[in-house]
């Protein structure tokens, strides 16, 4: 087994494996940036050595900084947790060439699954359904109304060199096509200088349902279920919940299948996730790949009664996979809302600044994963994730139930974020109905309440607060009183469940 | 006896507060009174700014901090923001009075990516003066009336914090104020 490992990233996710890491007795490197410096992710390590420079580039994305860093002082691998360099097949490469275990899929396939289309194409071969769609060169008016109809109206006509909602026109019925097709052309060739239209089939309410795989190097496969992540802003998840609400066992059955076969086309070793849209009569389509842990893994680890990093670095030390696929079983829901550094009521603006009070939620049922404490500076330079807040229920609407709770006593004051927001989607009735497609959030109102009104008792406490200043003020021994009862140290904020 | 005037965010009418601690100095029942309103708090202080209050038997944790010049307090879930009336009067300073002046201010931490105008320069209202970044997303900052750049206090490339004055500018033209 491994000495020592690098974990090649910041904030929250570098904190939850280093927590792994020293649970089976292997010291932690901590790598950090220039303003990364009192970082808890740096004070939970055993080791901490500083990456020159502030900007991604010149860090956490810097390769060879930080190869360099794991040579100079003996790691024998390197975690990359996600994003920065956890997806970059170049980096897995210099971590072999260099005789550091990439703790991670082979670069071969990263690589592979990194190209979208090389990754359709493979998912196809391995018989993944892919969303029916056709494409050509040259393709007229006739070619395209005939794929059209063999694929089934609505149908979507995208852009080839596409992107941004450019040249993208959904076609109802057979009659509009001809029109629409003109006008994507002429979209597609204004905006991008390429007049090149495919046809798709378009689906109208998807979900985005996910599948976790893990791969070992004696030729195992296992799915560890699934992850329903349809509640997205922009592509990007903010709750996820695994098992999926209104989700018949067949479909979980057969899109888990569907998704280990996906891995054993690829030879795929170590964690990954397969995302599929699932539509509203129950087909479902491959999406891509991540071969990497996801931010929302916690989710799976809570039903399967697994810690994935475990088993990240027990699969890269070459050891067999410790379940197999009839071990694993799906026990209660789990929720997990991610706590971003963001204003819902300014478009979502990311904000910054340090943060003055932090207080998160324990019980017995709730985890939290933070890369933030009291006092931590939030810059514009990483990702405004904050934290992930997760919790577990025997059924779905226990879950909802402590999540409610949970989200009512996370206090995060300095820096504005995303939490009375998460509040309002856990709490809207469509949600609790389970409800959910990826257009969830523009579809159902959840701003905040009209009457913004601020009740009597704020304005006692605030007053008693200015009350109080000006007594400390006019005093000139310091406070006597205590600190704060709450408190945000490791012990208290960490613990994973145990299921019975 | 302790009064205070405060306001919330929008800064709507001035709200009246008073506290007033009941009885014995070990006592913690005060009166307050809000606009007029009055209620009986039993107040809990656990630590600087940190504690509950209890109100006709209604529980209630809190959190309050003061950071960019509003008190923000956290009651069970929600954040409000609340400030104090300033009643200062405020002196006056020989120079243009704040109706002639106006500055454009970063309205997200970001970087700025092009500055439009120089020192000097005279501009219309709307006219884009500078475009920022933030999160992959652009915004373009444009002038909230005619005049003249006073003074250009970024550079494009600079990563800049929420509310930083990243331009001066005067409501004037050609020597003449546009306002008299």
């Amino acid at each position: 087994m491994f000495k020592k490992v690098l974990i090649a990233n910041r904030g929250e996710i570098a904190v939850r494996i280093a927590q792994t890491l020293q649970e089976m007795s292997i010291a932690v490197v901590a790598v950090f940036s220039d303003v990364d410096r009192d970082s808890p992710h740096v004070s939970r390590a055993d080791e901490a050595y500083h990456l020159d420079g502030i900007a991604p580039s010149e860090t956490y994305l810097d390769a060879h900084k930080i190869v360099e860093a794991a040579k100079h002082h003996k790691v024998d691998a390197i975690h990359p947790g996600y994003g920065f360099l956890s997806e970059n097949a170049a980096f897995a490469h210099l971590c072999a060439d260099e005789g550091i275990t990439f703790i991670g899929p082979s670069p071969k396939v990263i690589s592979a699954m990194g190209d979208k289309i090389v990754a359709k194409q493979t998912l196809e071969t391995a018989g993944v359904p892919l969303v029916p769609g056709w494409s050509s060169d040259d393709a007229n008016l006739s070619d395209i109304r005939k794929a059209a109809d063999r694929i089934g109206y609505p149908v979507l006509l995208k852009a080839a060199a596409g992107g941004g909602g450019k040249g993208m026109r959904i076609v109802e019925a057979a009659s509009d096509i001809e029109g629409a097709l003109g006008a994507a052309q002429r979209e597609a060739n204004s905006a991008f200088g390429d007049a090149r239209v495919f046809v798709e089939k378009y689906i109208a309410r998807p979900r985005h349902i996910e599948f976790q795989i893990f791969g070992d190097h004696h030729g195992n496969v296992v799915h560890l279920f699934e992850r329903e992540c349809s509640i997205q802003r922009r592509y990007q998840k903010i709750i996820e919940e695994t098992p999926a609400p209104n989700f018949p066992d067949s479909l979980r059955q057969k899109m888990g299948e569907s998704a280990v076969a996906a891995a054993k086309a690829i030879n795929y070793t170590g964690a990954g996730t397969v995302e599929f849209l699932v539509d509203e009569h129950g087909h479902f389509y491959f999406l891509e790949v991540n071969t990497r842990l996801q931010v929302e893994h916690p989710i799976t680890e809570a039903v399967v009664d697994q810690d994935l990093v475990r088993t990240q670095v027990l699969v890269a030390a070459g050891e067999p996979l410790p379940f197999t696929q009839d071990q694993l079983r799906q026990t209660g829901h789990a929720l997990e809302a991610r706590i971003y550094a963001e204003d819902p009521a300014r478009g979502f603006l990311p904000s910054t600044g340090l943060i003055d009070r932090y207080h998160q939620p324990h019980g017995r049922w709730i985890r939290v994963d933070s890369g933030v404490r009291s006092g931590s500076l939030v810059t514009v330079h990483y990702d405004p994730m904050l934290a992930k807040l997760i919790t577990w229920g025997d059924s779905r609407d226990e879950s909802i139930c402590r999540m409610q709770w949970a989200l009512q006593r996370y206090v995060v004051l300095g820096v504005t974020t995303n939490i009375e927001f998460l509040a309002r989607v856990i709490d809207h009735p469509n949600f609790a109905n389970g409800d959910l497609h990826t257009h969830f959030l523009d579809d159902n109102d959840l701003s905040a309440s009209k009457s913004g009104n601020v009740p009597d008792e704020a304005f006692i406490i605030a007053a008693l607060t200015m009350k109080r200043r000006a007594a400390s003020r006019s005093r000139t021994s310091g406070d006597d009183e205590s600190r704060p009862v709450y408190s945000d140290t490791p012990w208290q904020s960490s613990g994973r469940w145990r299921n019975t | 006896m302790f009064r205070i005037a405060l306001q919330t965010q929008d800064a709507r009418d001035p709200v009246e507060v008073s506290v007033e601690r009941t009885g014995a100095a070990d006592n913690n029942i005060h009166h307050a009174h809000v606009n007029g309103r009055h209620a009986e708090v039993e107040v809990h202080q656990l630590g600087d700014g940190e504690g509950w209050l209890r109100i006709g038997g209604k529980v209630l944790p809190y959190i309050a901090s003061e950071c960019n010049d509003a008190l923000h307090v956290w009651i069970k879930g929600r954040i409000y923001t609340i400030s104090v009336v300033d009643r200062k009067p405020r002196r006056a300073t020989g120079e243009a009075t704040d109706a002639a002046r106006s500055t454009i201010n970063a309205p997200m931490p970001g970087t700025v990516l092009q500055v439009k105008v120089e020192v000097d320069d005279t501009f219309e209202a709307h006219q884009p003066l500078i475009v920022m970044e933030s999160m992959k997303m652009e915004m373009t900052l444009s002038a909230p009336h005619a005049g003249v750049v006073k003074s250009i206090n970024c550079k494009e490339g600079q990563l800049v914090e929420m509310n930083a004055i990243l331009a001066r500018l005067d409501k004037k033209r050609n020597g003449e104020s546009l306002d008299s």
